[in-house]
């Protein structure tokens, strides 16, 4: 486990080296903020506009994720340096944990404008901080996820575009779940619900911390990190 | 043995691209694994270093089991795969630095470590600048350095001096020269004089099969008889027919110019006829200025070897430099 932070390091250093993570900071601080300041234009009180910073960030993570983990393995295995990489004494499970570790940090640099719209609203009227709180670890716990997912598609294809446009596919799809477990009754549409990561997520951005919703989140990320690591050790049998 | 492969197979989909291979290197042997392109080099090299792993057979490093034991396995080798992958967006330093943390040396010799390499590398001029934007010959010899950082037993190096110009060829191959004298060396490569150059053995590796093991010279001996070519002053009708008679000699050939008659002597096999000749020289009394024995050169070796190959003879005359 000593080489994780190894390849988190080089992992981040190498997001800030390249154009393309200033294109997601940029474009991530200016959607959002747009988005935020037409909610404030509506006058809403400041806890809801703090309710509405986290939700937009949902919508606007489908976007960011993808690009964010399409290089993470793609790249090693197109340049060959996956080839060096593993022929050091690393594991399949360092090495994805480590560059999960990366793409997270990174988010997190992501998300600071977010901050500051948080601390913005305190001088607005008085903000609940547990709610606030509350909103935070679900981003976490949500960012974790779809990190995860184009983690996991990143491995399974050597071209950078390609692990984008599944995961991105794929995100599409488990939100679409969501839409189409709200309205119908039954089991069907509960478990479809169930599925779906905005269902947990937007009841952490209410404020509402609820074991059930973190163990999905961690669960699942468990999962698709458990499921790259085993692309990785069967990317020798192909 | 700190390299043992043992009857090494390897399929892709049907295709039998190495073909129970085995061989094994000691400690302080330079071996160069020559064959031709597509010979199954990089396969070979690959299931050694436990990238890649054998459709059948088992390979051991330091005994280690490149399967059962691959994080042992990859502590003893230094490894520079063929087109040496580097990560353009890093500095040389860098990199160097988070392959030796990779690789595990340890932190109070990090420093030093990469600082000596560097230097033993000769890009010290370099270790700061973008490996992107570095010329092919400075790109080769970062992946040496890398391969040298953690001072492994093994160092195996996948066509080393490929598409680098003659002068960084030679100063790459000088390079390893000087790695072999404190490290294993297992090198690939389809350039006979880099195996001639560098190599104290070489295996030579055609379709999968390993067709000769041996040390160059030896190899030159065993397979193609060393003409001689004397030059003798005297009467052609006898020196032909002395010559002719010595043990060992197969055929002469005789070709008179100005006075100096110039004979080409095919030995037996193996057979060595210098001393003969100067004796039947000296007791015929002909005047002799030049006895040498014409070596075969690696080239003519693996031509011979892998002949019946057509498409192994381009490969092996683009890489006359
Ligand atoms: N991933 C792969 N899938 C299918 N066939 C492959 C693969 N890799 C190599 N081969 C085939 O296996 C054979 C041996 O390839 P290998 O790369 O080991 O040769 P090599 O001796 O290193 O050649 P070169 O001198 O060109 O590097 C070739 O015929 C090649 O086409
Ligand atoms: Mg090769």
């Amino acid at each position: 486990m000593v080489n994780i932070p190894v390849i988190t390091r080089r992992e981040l250093s190498s997001y800030f080296l390249s154009p393309m993570a200033y294109v997601v900071l940029t474009g991530f601080a200016l959607s959002h903020g747009i988005l935020f300041s037409l909610g404030i234009g509506s006058r809403i009180e400041p806890n809801m506009q703090a309710y509405y910073a986290f939700y937009i960030t949902l919508f606007l993570l489908i976007l960011a994720a993808p690009v964010l983990t399409m290089r993470l393995v793609s790249e090693e295995t197109n340049q060959g340096t996956i080839e060096t990489l593993m022929t050091t004494p690393v594991t399949e499970l360092e090495v994805v944990i480590g560059k999960f570790m990366g793409a997270l940090v990174f988010a997190a640099v992501m998300f600071l404008p977010i901050v500051v719209q948080v601390v913005y609203l305190r001088f607005l009227g008085p903000v609940d901080v547990g709610p606030v709180l509350a909103g935070f670890l679900g981003l976490f716990l949500l960012t974790g996820q779809l990190l995860a997912i184009g983690l996991l598609c990143s491995a399974l294809t050597r071209v950078q575009i390609a692990s984008a446009i599944i995961s991105f596919a794929i995100l599409i799809g488990l939100y679409f779940m969501w839409y189409l477990g709200q309205g119908s009754p039954g089991m069907g549409a509960a478990v479809l619900r169930y599925l779906s990561p905005p269902w947990h997520y937007v009841n952490f951005a209410k404020g509402v911390v609820d074991t059930r919703d973190v163990a999905y989140f961690v669960i699942t990320t468990g999962l698709f990190l458990f499921l790259t690591v085993r692309a990785l050790q069967l990317r020798k049998w192909r | 043995m700190l390299v043992e492969a043992e009857n090494l197979t390897r399929y892709y989909g049907s295709f039998l691209a190495v073909d129970g291979i085995s061989f094994s290197i000691g400690r302080g042997e330079v071996v160069g694994l020559l064959g031709p392109n597509g010979a199954g080099k990089t396969t070979t090299i690959r299931m050694l270093t436990g990238f890649l792993p054998a459709s059948d057979g088992t390979a051991r490093i330091a005994g280690c089991d490149v399967r059962e034991n691959a994080i042992e396995v990859r502590r003893h080798i230094g490894y520079m795969p063929e087109n040496n992958p580097l990560y353009p967006e890093m500095r040389t330093r860098e990199y160097l630095a988070f392959r030796a943390n990779l690789k595990g040396v340890p932190r109070r010799r990090r420093r030093s470590r990469i600082e000596e390499c560097i230097r033993l590398c000769s890009i010290e001029e370099v270790a700061g600048q973008i490996i992107g934007t570095l010329s092919k010959g400075y790109r080769q010899r970062v992946g040496l350095a890398d391969a040298m950082l953690a001072e492994p037993d093994v160092l195996i190096l996948d066509e080393p001096t490929i598409g680098l110009d003659p002068n960084q060829i030679r100063e790459v191959r000088r390079l390893i020269g000087n790695l072999s004298e404190r490290h294993t060396v297992l090198i690939s490569t389809h350039i006979l004089a880099e195996a001639e150059a560098v190599c104290r053995r070489v295996l030579i590796i055609d379709d999968g099969r390993i067709v000769a093991d041996d040390t160059p010279a030896a190899l030159s001996e065993r397979l193609l008889h060393g003409a001689v070519t004397v030059e003798l002053k005297g009467d052609p009708q006898q020196i032909r027919a002395e010559l002719c008679r010595l043990d060992g000699v197969r055929s002469v050939h005789l070709a008179d110019s100005t006075g100096w008659h110039t004979a080409s002597v095919t030995p037996e096999t193996g057979a060595d006829v210098r001393e003969a000749i100067f004796r039947a020289a000296a007791r015929n009394g002909w005047r002799l200025r030049e006895l040498t024995r014409s070596r075969a050169s690696l080239e003519d070796v693996f031509h011979r070897i892998t002949l019946g190959r057509p498409e192994a003879e381009p490969a092996v005359a683009a890489q006359e430099n």
